[in-house]
């Protein structure tokens, strides 16, 4: 049995260039997301890119939030995830966006997806990392 | 049962033009955390406007609608013709920006226990009678009245 609120900090393996990141709650279980970080690095193409933070199943979308501001041609991106929208401004403008999140338990089979629309083939989504609270479903 | 946890239950499209509703099974209630449908728009111009609303009995205990669809020198409130609508049903507005204008849009839903019978409805503002609601999902609690 989880306490509630605990969880551990899970590193995920990075999809390859040009891909977007998805992991999937395993059978058995239910997962609750209390936070998290990835990187995007866009390559020099130029066009926009936004991130989304997506919970689903096959079509159905239970969640998704996106990051307020595009990311252009060879910019590093690094994405915190937190509940509640961050401000930030000044020096982290250019390198940090906020992806709202919600600490709700999902069920078996949810898949956690970091989509890149715009994504070009040169573009790379690494160190994702999740903190998460993990229970028998 | 733990807080929160659910299951995703899909729902049949209703008919080209119709609008979608489903109610609490008798001997259950519900707590809806999100869930999500598509709206495909016909080429006939109009302004439809989607709402989710919860109904018990005869009073609309819940209605939301969209925020806009298309973000420019004007927004648009409404969805128009052709365009595919990915609306989302969520407790907080997602943060949004203009790449995704005319594939998603929020729409509010709250956390609340919704008694057997009462009723959930995606309602269509200006429907026409080509449009096409489809791929309706909600992740749903269950639990006995």
């Amino acid at each position: 049995m989880a306490i509630d609120g605990l969880g551990t900090l899970q590193t995920f393996t990075s999809p390859a260039a040009g891909s977007p990141f998805s992991a999937t709650v395993p059978a058995g279980k239910a997962w609750r997301i209390w936070g998290g970080s990835l990187r995007f690095v866009a390559s020099a193409t130029v066009a926009q890119r936004n991130l989304s933070l997506k919970y689903k199943q096959g079509t159905t979308i239970f969640f998704m939030a996106a990051t307020s501001a595009n990311v252009t041609a060879s910019q590093t991106f690094i994405v915190p995830l937190y509940e509640q929208k961050l401000y930030l401004a000044g020096a982290f403008y250019s390198t940090w966006l906020p992806i709202g999140i919600r600490a709700i338990w999902l069920p078996t089979g949810t898949v956690i997806a970091f989509d890149v629309l715009g994504i070009q083939a040169g573009d790379q989504i690494d160190r994702v990392n999740l903190l998460i609270e993990e229970a028998n479903a | 049962m733990r807080d929160g946890l659910g299951t995703v239950q899909t729902f049949t499209s209703p008919a080209a033009g119709a609008n979608f509703s489903t109610a609490v099974p008798a001997g259950y209630r519900w707590r809806i955390w999100g869930g999500s449908a598509l709206l495909t728009a016909s080429a006939t111009a109009a302004n439809r406007n989607p709402f989710l609303t919860y109904t018990v009995g005869t009073s609309v205990v819940w209605a939301s609608g969209i925020n806009s669809v298309t973000v420019g020198t004007t927004p648009d409130f409404s969805v128009t013709a052709n365009q595919i609508v990915t609306l989302v049903f969520e407790e907080h507005q997602a943060e949004l920006n203009d790449l995704y204008v005319t594939s998603f849009l929020p729409i509010h839903s709250k956390a609340l226990w919704l008694p057997a019978a009462a009723v959930v409805a995606i309602t269509v503002q200006n429907l026409d009678t080509t449009d096409q609601l489809s791929n309706i999902g909600f992740l749903i609690e269950t639990a006995a009245a």
